[in-house]
């Protein structure tokens, strides 16, 4: 265990170099949050509806600022692309020959990095809370706060592991890099992270209950802004439950085949 | 006592091959043409502890091929390897806590960090006592005169620093067997020297097995007790490095340029005429015969530089393989 508390050590240390590049990677989600209530302002005035899908333009607001401050936490897609480009590149050679498990290795960076991003995103988002705190809307059943931390790491792991099953298909086919935009794009939809899923038709909700991505964001969210019924919860907690196992498999699966094929090329 | 043992190992890649050009990358995305190419063909050999055993052989012979299967990281295709009795690419926890790797071209410690931040990872990883891990890094870090760089982030120094620190940084939990590959490619002749002493003393001293692949043919001649030759993925020479051929290391390999056109030359109680280019001629002279050799080029010729060298390690090989190949068609 200390080997990976070492790791989280190191990547924080890494991480402190390039601070001006979380700072400013807060500021940017700051200006997005500014740009999707613009957004639904003029969207709910046209409209000239007060509601869509149940939600309001404060409780879309307010899903937004959550969807950031989450988002930031759970995102994984730098691992994903590290992983790929160890498998690209050879890199993956020098975590082979130690006796470090390889995903343990990046998972404890992961977390590190997390904790560092999530507290600098915090110190720029609460005086955006406490300008905005009356018009936000919060729904939360008291009690479901208790299962939270267990949601949101769920969720962590959830989010680590689609990226990681995803980026080792770089075994398979070489340029999997210029992919992940594409797939960052079509994470970002499928999990809710462009708007709340539930304002879609009921029929496509059903579909993407089935999928993992959904308890990555937008489940989480829905907890804190629209609030959810008990049975919901834990309907929710099984299927991140199920999704990481489910996920855990195909890595394993992936890592053994890939590896064989693996040439650890650039070195 | 054996380290290593190699049974008729073979191993093949699978590459995609395109043709040049745009269409043929547009036709490339739906047919892809595969081929195999066959990096090692059916090696044998054992390493005893303690040995320091050189891999030599032009680019793409193999040697980095070998090194990657011996340390687990590729699967061989064909045959057995087994290392300290391991199985290499099971990639066993207790076999990779007795063996290092160094790839001369590539970083392992941290670039924005200074090395001493990253050996604690290290210590870490490979569980290093205290004591033990303090004296290594006092010791190693003496002996390669990198003391004061420890604590500057590793993408300040220079190249012969940063791969001094990467050699202790694979020394730190004391492996019984380290590979080096190209560990001194680009470095000056400097430090090229000071890492050759070292690793001498530590093949010495602590008993380490070294297998090194080197591009220096004077890195292989000061280090190796053994060569094992490798050309297009066969051995084609495995001794003593002293026995691989005399003439080739009595040699030198002198470059002479003429301030006209190079004169007819009859050199044969020199050496031999290697490549002749206008006014630039190429000789490798025997050691004992460069005295006289120098003499007759300075007397009524104009020459405007000469440049007196080892043979590098390529040419070594070609001459290696030539005398081979000619001995098996006889």
């Amino acid at each position: 265990m200390s080997r990976y508390l070492q790791v989280a050590k190191i990547s924080w240390q890494n991480a402190l170099i390039y601070k001006a590049n979380f700072i400013g990677t807060s500021i940017m989600n700051i200006f997005r949050v500014i740009a999707e209530a613009a957004f639904w302002a003029v969207f709910f005035e046209v409209s000239k509806k007060d509601s869509i899908g149940g939600y309001t333009l404060f409780s879309i607001i307010t899903y937004y600022l959550l969807m950031f401050i989450i988002g930031t936490f759970i995102n994984a897609n730098q691992t994903g692309f590290s992983i790929a480009n160890d498998i690209k590149t050879g890199r993956l050679s020098q975590f082979l020959v130690k006796p470090v498990n390889y995903l343990g290795y990046y998972m404890s960076e992961a977390i590190s990095k997390k904790l560092l991003q999530l507290s600098i995103t915090l110190l720029i988002f609460i005086p955006v809370f406490a300008i905005c705190y009356k018009n936000l809307v919060f729904n939360i059943v008291p009690v479901q706060l208790i299962f939270y931390p267990l949601v949101l790491s769920l969720a962590f792991i959830l989010n680590y592991l689609i990226n990681v099953a995803f980026s080792l298909t770089a075994f398979f086919v070489i340029e999997i890099t210029s992919f992940f935009f594409l797939q960052e794009i079509i994470f970002n939809f499928l999990s809710g992270g462009v708007f709340p899923l539930d304002i879609l038709p009921k029929s496509i909700l059903g579909v993407f209950r089935l999928l993992p991505f959904m308890y990555v964001t937008y489940f989480p969210i829905s907890i804190l802004n629209k609030g959810i019924s008990t049975s919901e919860l834990f309907y929710g907690i099984a299927a991140q439950c199920i999704w990481i196992i489910v996920l855990y498999i195909i890595i394993k699966i992936l890592w053994r085949f890939g590896i064989r094929l693996y040439a650890g090329t650039g070195i | 006592m054996k380290i290593i043992e190699v049974d008729h190992v073979s191993k093949s890649f699978n590459i995609v091959k395109k043709e040049e050009g745009f269409m043929s990358s547009l036709k490339s995305l739906f047919v892809r043409k595969h081929e195999s190419i066959t990096a090692v063909e059916d090696i044998s050999f054992d390493v005893y502890e303690g040995e320091f055993v050189g891999f030599i052989g032009p680019n793409g012979a193999g040697k980095t091929t070998t090194i990657k299967m011996l340390s687990g990281i590729i699967y061989p295709s064909q045959g057995s390897i087994r290392v300290m009795n391991f199985i290499p690419q099971e990639l066993k926890e207790e076999f990779k806590m007795n063996f290092s790797v160094i790839m001369g071209q590539k970083n392992q410690l941290w670039w924005d960090i200074p090395a001493i931040d990253s050996f604690l990872l290290y210590k870490e990883i490979y569980q290093i006592p205290e004591k033990m891990y303090r004296n290594n890094i006092d010791e190693l870090s003496e002996l390669l005169q990198v003391s004061h760089v420890l604590n500057i982030p590793i993408r300040n120094l220079s190249l012969g620093e940063r791969m001094k620190l990467e050699i202790i940084a694979a020394l730190l939990h004391e492996p019984k067997l380290l590979f080096l590959d190209e560990p001194t490619i680009g470095l000056d002749v400097f430090s090229r020297r000071k890492i050759r002493d070292f690793l001498k003393v530590i093949n010495k001293e602590r008993k380490i097995t070294i297998i090194l692949t080197s591009h220096y043919i004077e890195d292989i001649k000061a280090l190796c007790s053994r060569v094992i030759g490798i050309h297009k993925g066969k051995i084609i020479y495995d001794g003593p490095f002293e026995s691989i051929s005399q003439d080739l290391f009595d040699s030198k390999m002198v470059t002479v340029t003429f301030e006209y056109d190079a004169p007819e030359l009859d050199l044969k109680r020199y050496g031999q005429l290697l490549e002749s280019n206008n006014n630039k001629l190429a000789f490798l002279i025997k050691k004992n015969m460069l005295n006289e050799f120098g003499k007759e080029m300075f007397t009524g010729r104009s020459i405007i530089d000469m440049n007196i060298e080892d043979i590098p390690v390529d040419e070594v090989f070609e001459k290696l393989f030539d005398i081979k190949e000619r001995a098996e068609m006889v």
